[in-house]
């Protein structure tokens, strides 16, 4: 599993796997991501919340702020995941080059988003890729 | 997939699309939103959807949503690519208030897979405000839709106020082939300058499915 490419966090990070990661297993699987506040991330290559998983793994983020970030990836990139859940995240005075302030690709199951909040964003898009894909 | 509680205020979103999905999609509810001071560009949208089979929105405000340049045109709000009827729910957009905005409110392109038994699409409550439209502008676009079954868009309490189209355009602009297409009832027009209505084949070699606007009472 790839864990979560953060560069530079400002503030706790938290980031919580529950039980071991079996590829394969019908095992449901739990990420967190709660509290955490990234702010001034220039130029990141990486999504701020980046991660490649497997369908038995459900997702949460919550209660995220992601502040003044410029980047290719911009704040989230879930990748053939479980069901995800978002509640309460905030994207704020942030550019993105090129693809999506917020991606899911491959997800298995529902995308609840309950409390998403963008302000002064920008997106550049040097191709055609999108804030929420 | 749903959405609720979503804010946008004062976005670029330029070339790109506020929400894509490029797939087909079961479902996508999106309520209690508000959406502020954003700009798109290049014929695109805040949501942009290829494919959906249950389409829910209610309660959603757009105000000051305008293109990144005065030539840009083929933006939308809301952009259904088609609606899959396999599924035997109907679609719904329903209590939006939209002001101040140069681009389109509603544009849907098809239907797949054909309906056995009567659908459609319903639009209801919504206020379309105080908004000036540069270049030609249509606020629902439903075009190129072709159907020999029972599809129908419902249009109720659709109100359009103080809206000035500078070089022509459409409050609801419809080519479709489509046999009882289009009913608009309760709905109100007012304070209009240059806009339009416009309800035609797109193919007017086939007049076996005339396009008709079956009901309209305001």
């Amino acid at each position: 599993m790839t864990m979560p490419k953060s560069e530079n966090p400002d503030g706790n990070m938290h980031v919580q796997f529950y039980s071991e990661h079996t590829v394969g297993s019908d095992r449901k699987e739990i990420l967190t991501f709660q509290n955490n506040h990234h702010k001034d991330i220039q130029d990141s290559i990486y999504a701020m919340f980046d991660v490649y998983l497997q369908p038995n793994v459900e997702v949460y983020l919550t209660n995220n702020t992601f502040d003044n970030i410029s980047g290719l990836f911009g704040g989230a990139y879930i990748y053939n995941s479980g069901p995800v859940e978002m509640r309460n995240n905030t994207f704020m005075s942030s550019t993105n080059f090129g693809y999506s302030m917020i991606a899911f690709e491959s997800t298995n199951g529902d995308v609840t988003i309950d409390g998403l909040y963008f302000e002064d964003l920008v997106s550049s898009g040097f191709s055609s890729e999108y804030f929420i894909y | 997939m749903t959405l609720n509680d979503f804010r946008v205020n004062n976005t670029e979103v330029n070339s790109q699309n506020l929400v894509y999905i490029d797939t087909s999609i079961d479902e996508l509810v999106v309520t209690n939103s508000i959406f502020s001071t954003i700009k798109v560009g290049g014929s695109t949208s805040l949501f942009a959807i290829t494919s959906v089979k249950m389409l829910q929105m209610s309660a959603i405000e757009f105000s000051q949503i305008s293109s990144s340049s005065a030539d840009d045109s083929g933006n939308y709000m809301i952009n259904i690519g088609a609606i899959d009827l396999s599924s035997e729910v109907d679609s719904t957009i329903q209590n939006c208030q939209v002001s101040q905005t140069t681009i389109g409110f509603l544009n849907f392109a098809s239907i797949t897979n054909e309906p056995t038994q009567p659908r459609q699409l319903e639009v209801m409550d919504v206020e379309v405000t105080n908004s000036q439209y540069p270049i030609p502008v249509d606020i629902f676009n439903f075009e190129r839709i072709s159907t020999a079954q029972d599809f129908t868009i419902r249009m109720t309490r659709i109100h359009f106020e103080s809206l000035s189209f500078r070089l022509g355009g459409n409050l609801i602009n419809m080519q479709a082939l489509i046999s009882n297409g289009l009913v608009v009832i309760d709905s109100t027009a007012s304070d209009i300058t240059g806009g339009s209505m416009n309800v035609e084949a797109f193919n007017k070699q086939n007049l076996a499915v005339p396009a008709k606007l079956s009901k309209y009472r305001i």
